[in-house]
């Protein structure tokens, strides 16, 4: 698949992901990228959740804050706002409700 | 952290990078930077961001390419738009700042010239209000202007092999530009306005007494703190 395509169809499915990690923990930047490869997201570049999380920041969907991480420097933790939990719910139902029909779709196109 | 800080500390960690990816880095870090109307703040908080991960993945074996992608000026551009503007209030605090500053600078100046002059030659202390403050408007203007065009042409020339004899010609020739502005404006332009006695000692009081008020101002809102 080509890059556009494929970021495209990335970008608002990557974005519901990044919302639902950090509504589940607060994290910072490197271990949230650590988080979607762990679930096995490796095709995505680490750099792309950035531009996500400031979007996502402007919507008012996540706050971040300044904090002593573990290993003890400071990083930028996110959390999910009230407005983040709605939205990651309506993204819940919005996904449901494609998931299994786009499944079919692609699957029955091609047999 | 305020961002003063955040640049500080930004200086230091940015020695662990490699060299390669140092490079990359700081083609992003002045990429951003130049963009002048964004938080300052934010952008501040956003290069530290990209500058911890990316030392974190350094040291997992990564390179900033493997981080960031093959295309950071769009990756870029895709931060940048998210980001706030700065405050309208700051920004005319910063700009009313640096007017201040340079208005005292001018005062400065004009006042040690006079009295070096009165040494040598006879002045002739008085001046025209009208073309003066002219001057002094179309000055701050042309500085403000080439300080301006001068970081939009760092930002294009940023991600791509710049062509260092044709950027030095086109800086070069602003800041020629610029001079030539200021020693001939005074000299052509038409004398008008009311026209009162100024010596160089005024100058260099009223000067001083500005970059008094400047250094308050500066503190008061913590302009570079």
């Amino acid at each position: 698949m080509n890059m556009a395509m494929r970021s495209q169809l990335l970008k608002g499915i990557l974005e519901g992901c990044i919302l639902s990690i950090i509504h589940k923990e607060s994290v910072y930047g490197y271990e949230l990228s650590q988080k979607l490869q762990a679930f096995g997201l490796n095709d995505v570049s680490e750099g792309s959740i950035y531009p996500i999380l400031l979007r996502l920041q402007k919507e008012q969907f996540i706050e971040g804050e300044m904090r002593p991480s573990p290993t003890g420097p400071k990083r930028k933790y996110y959390k999910t706002t009230e407005k983040g939990l709605e939205a990651l719910i309506a993204f819940q139902q919005e996904w449901n409700s494609i998931q299994k029909p786009v499944e079919t779709i692609i699957n029955w196109g091609l047999n | 952290m305020h961002a003063k800080q955040l640049i500080e500390e930004n200086n230091l960690k940015r020695n662990q990078l490699t060299e390669e990816n140092e490079k990359y880095y700081e083609d992003m870090l002045i990429y951003i930077r130049t963009h002048l109307f964004i938080s300052e703040q934010q952008t501040e908080e956003l290069v530290m961001e990209l500058l911890d991960h990316l030392i974190e993945a350094q040291e997992a074996g990564k390179s900033a390419q493997d981080v960031f992608g093959d295309d950071p000026k769009t990756y870029c551009d895709d931060m940048i738009k998210h980001l706030p503007k700065e405050k309208g209030k700051s920004a005319a605090v910063f700009i009313g700042y640096l007017i201040l500053q340079f208005l005292g600078f001018f005062a400065l100046a004009s006042g040690a010239v006079t009295i070096i002059a009165s040494f040598f030659t006879q002045v002739n202390p008085s001046i025209a209000i009208g073309s003066s403050l002219l001057t002094f408007i179309i000055d701050a203007g042309v500085i403000f202007a080439a300080i301006a065009f001068i970081f939009v042409w760092i930002r294009r020339s940023m991600f791509k092999r710049s062509n260092k004899i044709k950027d030095g010609i086109v800086i070069g020739s602003i800041s020629a530009f610029t001079m030539a502005i200021f020693i001939f404006c005074p000299r052509l332009m038409p004398s008008f306005g009311y026209r009162i006695e100024i010596g160089g000692y005024d100058y260099l009081l009223a000067g001083l007494a500005i970059m008094v008020i400047s250094k308050i101002i500066n503190r008061k809102f913590q302009i570079t703190q």
